[in-house]
């Protein structure tokens, strides 16, 4: 989930999970029955306290963690952000969380962004950063 | 809870029609489908997206471009559509006769009937150039 504010977008640094010490946008599963939506708004609540509006599509990709055994397809969404303070809302799976730019993206970056920046997808993610109204 | 599945699908062009094909041996018998199937462990999308066009058609395509992607969520089933389009001068061949009983172009505005309640969505989608549908 891309939030975007002010040309900038919310990253955090996981914790315990696969990309342990990896920094990525918020985010989870697609649970059983839920929209991209719904998944979205809830996610974004649990683990950053944010509210976010005009939920869209950014991209889709494929992502395999080979020591982990375990492959994931990605949805990246994108969205505003509407109102609410950060806070780290689940400590046991995020150590900090910065606004960040594609021209100051921290590293290491969380495996799923390397499929992510050289997709088809990412210069309209870019377009999108720098038009939003967040 | 089961975890929602992902299903790849292709809208394969010919002289401005799109590729369908008639399901048998299992659900949506009878009905009208786009070739596709469902993503394996470790395989890329677009691999899969190759792979279950020439296991079901014959045809082979040399790449694959995104279009859209739909969610669905429909009580004991949830999938997760990943969808391309192709273009190809080739034609499709039954190869696997116990799953398909014909092939055939059709345009979008003289689809045949019924199509199949699983790809309903995400051809309306395709129709009206909805990068997504939840």
């Amino acid at each position: 989930m891309f939030i975007f504010k002010d040309d900038k977008f919310l990253m955090g640094q996981r914790k315990n999970a696969h990309g342990d010490g990896s920094w990525s946008v918020p985010g989870g599963h697609l649970e059983f029955g839920e929209s991209f939506e719904e998944t979205a708004i809830r996610e974004v609540k649990e683990e950053t306290n944010l509210d976010i509006t005009n939920v869209r599509f950014g991209a889709v990709t494929n992502d395999f963690f080979e020591k982990e055994g375990k492959h994931y397809v990605t949805v990246w969404m994108l969205s505003d952000y509407n109102s609410g303070e950060v806070k780290i809302v689940e400590p046991d799976k995020f150590v900090k969380m910065e606004w960040r730019g594609f021209d100051s993206l921290p590293q290491p970056l969380f495996l799923p962004w390397n499929q992510l920046l050289k997709s088809e997808f990412i210069q309209a993610i870019k377009h999108n950063v720098t038009n939003s109204h967040g | 809870m089961p975890q929602p599945r992902i299903g790849v699908n292709v809208f394969v062009r010919k002289n401005g029609k799109i590729l369908m094909g008639k399901r048998t041996g299992g659900t949506g018998e009878g009905q009208w489908c786009l070739p596709g199937g469902k993503l394996e462990f470790n395989e890329r999308l677009k691999d899969c997206a190759l792979r279950e066009v020439f296991e079901e058609s014959g045809i082979r395509l040399e790449a694959v471009e995104f279009v859209n992607l739909n969610n669905d969520p429909r009580g004991h089933e949830h999938w997760v559509h990943v969808n391309y389009q192709a273009d190809t001068s080739s034609d499709p061949q039954l190869t696997e006769p116990e799953r398909f009983t014909a092939w055939d172009w059709f345009s979008l505005d003289e689809l045949p009937e019924p199509v199949f309640f699983g790809h309903k969505k995400l051809i309306e989608a395709y129709r009206c150039r909805k990068i997504i549908s939840d």
